[in-house]
């Protein structure tokens, strides 16, 4: 059983190739038939015809300007449609500009069998925040009657989005071929959450890749075995294996070049600048520049901190840019805890409030500490415990 | 300046490793790549027990008193290794005694090993921009490892981190949300940290993308060692690295987890390579692995059990009354223990719902790409190496299994079940054994082709004629087969051999 020569691997590779091949159209064969044939009209609307729930909307020619000034809270673009049947209508195109930074948008709906409940999808972007094609069809909750559809830009941005057009139009094969290579090629930029998974492109799939390529994988190998079995001879190890070392290499190619895109958007953000810059162009550089600021006020030797906001990812974060300050960013809900020469670094904190009269920090049990304030913003400051 | 401090802080630990391996190795077979590899890890243990030693005797943690001490200690090694060298008498290269010959190689696939070289340089680059320039920024990096780090590196001391309870009483000590987790990492950043000269929350991370550059080493050169073709090894060591999850944990660096996959990677390719080779060698590598993974991660210790437990199996799998003898004693003892040792956690993790695990593990095994077609292709090479897994890599076979039987056990009887259904952890705890099973997975299959191709090559030998035949010689060319003989082959040359069967 000598390994395969040339020849051999390519029949190899062409094997898998022809058998991933065929599974790709067999999946959106059956997945676009209907949207292909079904000769639904779709529902197209202009920007400046999509119906705000806020003011924080500008009317830009056909398009309209959307800038969210409510941390928290959505600011919703209703399309003006009647209801529709979801299998349909289940690709949403929108002719729009980048997202800005720090705003998030989604496409929500809901049907009219329930029609308290709203459902969600996030709007995939590619590298430069454009929004990418939608395919809906897959989602658990598009089916039935739709009632009410919606675009919600959430996030608090420095510049607005423009809406020029959105689109709901049949998903055909065509669109779901693109939705499935959009599906491998959508990758996000890496999130500061715990590192728990790795989907292999957007969270949820139409046909997922390794399985795919699995797949062809064991037909080829098959063909190839028939295919030995008919020259009479046995498949040699090198050649069974062969389908399965293509199909993990495709599979790593997508990944090596998400991870690729990853570095690029790394190198792109932090390249050439010192760490504080670096620090300064993340998610939390406000949160950064006001820790950076706090420490000037505290003493060399390592100070009590206690750090409170109503969101724990900026607690703990401050807590973290303030050591080796000896901080405690959980745990704590009042002043009673404290004693003096402790400090207090607050942030985005909507319960606590400062006297500035009386110099107190009034908590929300009503209580109050005597306090030295040294650095105060809006939604932000250090105090001293007097 | 700082650059040279850095490229330091990187090297000395390295060096340290590698002046104890070649110390414990003597004159044991083994290659560069091996040993090179070993060494960070072994530099890791070593360095953090240094760092642990100089900060309990009340010392400065700074890079003047570490450095030194270091230094000594790799000085130490070297002149043990010297030593030993020295008085070691030339030994013939055990090469013979080797059951495998190194000049067959059923994977000799043409362009593989250039490939997979080139994908895992690529890797290797991609890995180092975010390592180099993205501050820390994955949630637990920042919330419980690199606390510590920033505490006892801006500080120079080892000062202790408490409950946040015992905190607010005022007693003296630092907190964060895991102030009882293994002070390893968190040292290994400091060390960093003190060579550099500041807390730089990107650099202070470069041991991870060393650590999986030597991951890559070692796996090759254990592979290499096991007479494992070039482009096998290299396939298998790039099937180890190319897992996504792991290369995250590298990108995202700052978690336990990396230096938990490696190390227990490690400790079961030593024990693979020792269920061969049985040389003293392996079994230090073993040790050193095995001390290192509970000081990691709390996990760590039920790795490293894991591995103890494959050993004995290796030991005396000859023997199934006294093995599993051990093994009820040994599952008694640890349950003793752990009822001792984890009574809080163990009633904190206690009962919970299995609803959901399966969808869930499935989505994570088999439709995410958190392990490109790891979980697919494994059960088909165990069934198909079946006999292999079960003679020559027996140990091994059962330390995985263990280890399998443990994320089970975790997954279902627990309240990890919670974290698996919503993702938050089921993949971590599965980054543990990824990269051994994948070398393991890529070791088994090598074993089945080269039994394959020795099948084939004594069905294709002509056979001497009965009557021109020596009377003994054909039972004994049956019998160097035999080992080797299955799927219908054994009936082959058994007819061929004139109807003796091959046992």
């Amino acid at each position: 059983m000598a390994p395969p020569d040339n020849r051999d691997s390519f029949v190899a590779a062409g094997a898998w190739l022809v058998a991933f091949a065929i599974l790709l159209v067999a999946v959106v064969a059956v997945q676009g038939f209907r949207g292909s044939v079904s000769g639904v009209a779709p529902v197209s609307s202009e920007g400046r015809e999509l119906k705000p729930n806020s003011s924080g909307v500008r009317l830009s020619g056909v398009a309209i300007d959307v800038l969210n000034v409510q941390a928290g809270k959505a600011t919703l673009l209703q399309l003006p449609v009647a209801p529709f049947r979801a299998a349909d209508r289940g690709r949403l195109r929108l002719d729009a500009a980048p997202v800005p930074a720090n705003a998030e948008v989604a496409f929500v709906w809901a049907r009219a069998a329930e029609p308290g409940k709203i459902h969600e999808q996030r709007l995939p972007l590619d590298g430069d925040r454009v929004v990418m094609t939608m395919l809906l069809d897959d989602h658990p909750g598009w089916r039935g009657e739709i009632a009410v559809v919606a675009l919600a830009v959430r996030g608090i941005a420095d510049t607005p989005w423009r809406v020029t057009r959105v689109t709901l139009d049949a998903a055909g094969a065509r669109a779901v071929a693109r939705g499935i290579v959009d599906d491998w090629s959508s990758y996000d930029a890496w999130d500061g959450r715990s590192i728990n998974v790795t989907f292999g492109g957007r969270e949820t799939q139409r046909a997922w890749l390794p399985l795919l390529s699995f797949v062809a994988a064991l037909a080829a190998f098959a063909f190839l075995r028939l295919r030995a079995r008919r020259r009479g001879g046995s498949l040699a190890p090198a050649a069974a294996v062969l389908p399965f070392i293509v199909a993990w290499v495709v599979t790593d190619f997508r990944w090596a070049a998400e991870l690729t895109d990853k570095a690029q958007d790394t190198f792109t953000r932090f390249a050439g600048k010192s760490l504080a810059e670096r620090h300064l162009a993340m998610e939390d550089g406000d949160l950064y520049w006001m820790t950076e600021r706090a420490k000037g006020y505290l003493p060399d030797a390592a100070a009590r901190v206690f750090v409170g906001s109503d969101f724990e990812y900026f607690r703990m974060r401050a807590a973290y840019h303030l050591y080796p300050h000896n901080v405690l960013p959980f745990g704590w809900w009042d002043g009673k805890v404290m004693r003096a020469g402790d400090y207090v670094f607050l942030y985005q904190k909507a319960d606590v409030r400062f006297d500035a009269t009386n110099s107190a920090l009034i908590w929300p049990d009503g209580s109050r500490s005597p306090v030295v304030p040294l650095v105060a913003r809006s939604g932000a400051g250090l105090f001293r415990i007097q | 300046m700082e650059a040279l401090r850095v490229a330091v802080g990187l090297a000395a630990p390295w060096l340290l490793g590698y002046a104890w391996l070649r110390a414990l190795r003597g004159e044991a077979p083994s290659n560069a790549w091996l040993d090179w590899g070993y060494a960070q890890f072994a530099g890791v243990l070593l360095l953090t027990l240094i760092i642990r030693a100089v900060g309990l005797a009340g010392f400065a943690l700074s890079f003047r008193i570490l450095l030194p001490c270091v230094l000594a200690a790799a000085a130490l090694g070297a002149g043990i290794a010297w030593r030993r060298s020295r008085a070691a008498l030339p030994e013939a290269a055990p090469v013979s005694a080797h059951p495998h010959d190194s000049s067959r190689d059923p994977f000799a696939l043409r362009g593989l090993a250039a490939l997979v070289l080139a994908l895992l340089l690529w890797r290797v680059g991609a890995l180092a921009v975010d390592v180099v320039l993205r501050p820390l920024f994955p949630w637990d990096a920042w919330t419980q490892w690199a606390t510590k780090a920033r505490v006892w590196s801006q500080l120079h001391a080892f000062v202790p981190f408490i409950g946040w309870e015992q905190w607010l009483t005022r007693a003296p000590g630092y907190t964060d949300v895991a102030p009882h987790y293994p002070a390893t990492v968190p040292l290994l950043q400091t060390w960093m940290a003190v060579a550099q000269g500041r807390f730089d929350d990107a650099t202070m991370n470069l041991p991870w993308l060393a650590g999986f550059v030597a991951l890559g080493c070692a796996l090759y050169g254990q592979m290499k060692l096991l007479r494992v073709g070039t482009t096998w090894a290299l396939f298998a060591t790039y099937a180890a690295l190319s897992l996504p999850l792991l290369d995250t944990h590298v990108a995202l660096a700052g978690y336990a987890d990396f230096h938990v996959a490696a190390a227990f990677a490690l400790a079961v390719l030593a024990l693979a390579a020792w269920e061969q080779r049985r040389e003293r060698y392996q079994q230090w590598l073993i040790a050193l692995m095995v001390c290192l993974l509970p000081l990691l991660k709390v996990p760590g210790l039920a790795w490293g059990a894991i591995v103890v437990l494959g050993v004995l199996v290796a030991k005396f799998s000859g023997s199934w009354r006294r093995l599993a003898a051990m093994l009820a004693g040994m599952g008694v003892l640890a349950v003793g223990a752990a009822a001792l040792v984890w009574r809080e956690k163990i009633a904190a993790v206690s009962g919970g719902s299995s609803a959901g695990v399966l969808g869930s593990l499935v989505d994570n095994l088999f439709l995410f790409d958190n392990w490109h077609l790891l979980w697919y292709l494994l059960p088909i090479v165990v069934v198909v190496a079946r006999r292999e897994a079960l003679g020559q890599l027996g140990g091994v076979t059962a330390a995985l299994a263990a280890g399998g039987a443990f994320l089970v056990f975790l997954f279902t009887g627990t309240r990890v079940a919670a974290w698996v259904t919503d993702y938050t952890t089921v993949n971590r705890a599965i980054l543990h054994m990824a990269p051994a099973l994948a070398a393991y997975g890529a070791l088994l299959l090598w074993y089945w082709a080269l039994a394959r191709e020795r099948v084939a090559q004594a069905v294709a030998t002509p056979a001497p004629s009965p009557a021109s035949a020596p009377a003994d010689s054909a039972p004994a060319a049956v019998a160097q087969q035999a080992v080797e003989v299955r799927d219908g082959a054994g009936q082959a040359v058994a007819q061929r051999y004139g109807g003796r069967p091959a046992e």
